[in-house]
């Protein structure tokens, strides 16, 4: 893989120098952070504005919030990660054959199989330590506010929501690598994002789906998972080669 | 025999029903400094992007040191430095972190990259701006980077797209300079339509028009080809005497004034037969009795000989 640790570095750089760490490690704190204290205290908010005379309705809470929440709140917040991992891929290729820096790259001695391979593993990395980040910080807020929380239960969770963030990233780079516009690219993801979304909500489809992967992170909370979502996780590891196979056998042909 | 730096046979490209080569024949060898002329539009770009593995040819053969040209030839590439007609770069790193990335992507290790970032950047005049994002540089200097990155890896081949076409005269000179230089030991294929610049630097040139080549040849010889039978005199006082003296000679199809002051008088002589001329004119005047002041051969300038070559051919067609 002639050129990839170089590459590797460049990306990595370039992640650093247009702000795309701090964006994603602040989203990532944010959420890992929030959600256990949006579960602890919304409950209290809301019961705040129900007591206020100018408030106008009554809230009935049955019981108090628990550590499922937290981890429910945590799940919902992290659904929305996929969008922001789309839009800062969407002109990863497509934006650089435009410029012409794909040009500057690929005229050295570098295959276009380590370029494609660059632009997926920089930002998995980054991503894999966001969700670290973000776990971190909601098991510590979760067992300060909540108390402790089932460990393996909870890695398997994390471990499960990267899968889902990676296949949307590999998705998008081939979008990118297909399409001349950033745009159309980002168009594409987030269409992929909204039909595996919708697929994993059909239990017969969905789990052979990336969307699956969110029911089993859901039945990992509620403690009903009967066992490890292994059609989920192999269908989106397949689905991942698929895109990037797709992707390499087209940049390998295209001009520039 | 070693193959030649650059092998072209039957090269043609088309864009949508646009033809922009239609049968590329040429062969460089190096070292030197090859030219390669051509109108825009002419197929210099196609070829040059081709060569470098960025297009595809739509049929034909090309090769670098008997290497088929692809996007995979890694091997070719090393071996290979290129600068795009506008180099791009990326905004976020300066212009010597440029350099290191291409070092790296060589495969250099760090201490060599760095040793010749600074290397390059000191002969290009980029010294001083080297720790500057590239988003700042000007027009030129971008150029000077865009040279100074398909230098570093000391390759055998430079393929250079307009290589001075965004440089003041001064940086222009430099530049041609250092391209003069670089010919003692690399091969330079180098196009433009500037053709003072190429008359400057190469030795050999080739002509390429409408997607075809239509002349490849040393300059020199170029000029031989397309040496004019006339020449120039400057005499003192008046030219009858030199013209009563030509009317006898069959080989002077004609003679006259050009530019006419009190002291002196400036002649164009059309001649049938150059070498004749050379040998026969300078004695012609000294039998006249008039004072020579100026000889010279009108020695065509490359410009002349791309026009006749490529401009006499139909600008109607090439519109």
């Amino acid at each position: 893989m002639t050129g990839l640790v170089a590459l590797l570095r460049k990306e990595l750089c370039e992640l650093l120098r247009t702000y795309r760490v701090a964006v994603v490690l602040a989203a990532f704190v944010l959420i890992g952070l929030g959600s256990p204290l949006t579960a602890k205290l919304l409950p209290q908010l809301l019961s705040t504005l129900a007591t206020d005379p100018g408030g106008g309705f009554e809230l009935l809470l049955t019981r108090d919030p628990t550590t499922s929440d937290a981890l429910f709140q945590y799940q919902k917040n992290l659904a929305m990660v996929p969008v922001l991992v789309i839009l800062l891929a969407m002109g990863s290729l497509s934006g650089e054959r435009r410029r012409g820096t794909a040009q500057f790259v690929l005229t050295k001695p570098v295959s276009r199989t380590a370029y494609l391979l660059a632009k997926l593993l920089a930002p998995a990395a980054l991503y894999g330590i966001g969700t670290s980040v973000a776990a971190a910080g909601c098991l510590l807020y979760t067992w300060i506010l909540f108390g402790a929380v089932d460990l393996a239960g909870f890695a398997l969770l994390n471990a499960l929501f990267l899968l889902a963030i990676w296949f949307y990233l590999a998705l998008t780079l081939l979008a990118s690598t297909l399409l001349e516009s950033a745009v159309a690219a980002g168009g594409v993801g987030l269409a992929g994002f909204a039909l595996c979304s919708l697929l994993g909500s059909f239990d017969r489809i969905g789990r052979y789906t990336p969307g699956g992967l969110q029911t089993a992170i859901a039945d990992l909370i509620r403690g009903t998972a009967t066992g490890a979502p292994i059609a989920p996780v192999l269908a989106t590891l397949l689905l991942i080669a698929l895109c990037l196979l797709f992707a390499q056998r087209l940049l390998r042909r295209q001009e520039l | 025999m070693t193959a030649p730096a650059i092998a072209v046979r039957g090269l043609r490209r088309r864009f949508h029903d646009v033809e922009a080569l239609a049968g590329v024949d040429l062969e460089v060898h190096g070292p030197g400094v090859f030219g390669f002329l051509g109108v825009n539009g002419a197929g210099k770009t196609t070829t040059l992007r081709i060569l470098a593995g960025l297009l595809h040819a739509t049929a034909g053969e090309a090769q670098l040191f008997g290497q088929p040209v692809s996007t995979d030839q890694l091997a070719v590439r090393r071996r290979l430095g290129y600068l795009p007609q506008d180099p791009v770069f990326f905004p976020w790193l300066t212009g010597e972190e440029t350099l290191l990335l291409v070092a790296d992507l060589f495969g250099l290790p760090h201490s060599e990259g760095r040793r010749r970032a600074g290397e390059w950047l000191d002969r290009l005049g980029l010294a001083a701006a080297a720790r500057r994002r590239v988003a700042g540089y000007s027009g030129g200097m971008r150029q000077r980077l865009g040279i100074a990155q398909a230098m570093i890896s000391q390759p055998e081949l430079l393929l250079l797209d307009e290589p001075v076409s965004a440089l003041d005269p001064v940086g222009r000179a430099e530049i041609l300079a250092l391209l003069d230089e670089l010919g003692r030991s690399v091969t330079v294929f180098m196009s433009s339509h500037i053709l003072a610049d190429i008359e400057r630097v190469c030795a050999e040139v080739a002509i390429i028009d409408r997607g075809r080549i239509v002349v490849r040849e040393r300059i020199a010889a170029l000029r031989e080809r397309f040496l004019r039978p006339e020449f120039d005199l400057v005499i003192a006082g008046d030219a009858a005497p030199l013209s009563a003296a030509a009317a006898g000679c069959a080989w002077i199809e004609q003679l006259r004034v050009v530019e006419q002051s009190e002291h002196e008088t400036a002649l164009r002589v059309v001649v049938s037969d150059a070498a004749l001329a050379r040998r026969e004119l300078p004695r012609l005047i000294a039998q006249s009795g008039v004072e020579l002041l100026r000889f010279n051969a009108a020695l065509p300038t490359l410009e002349q000989v791309f026009m006749r070559i490529v401009g006499a051919s139909a600008p109607a067609e090439r519109a």
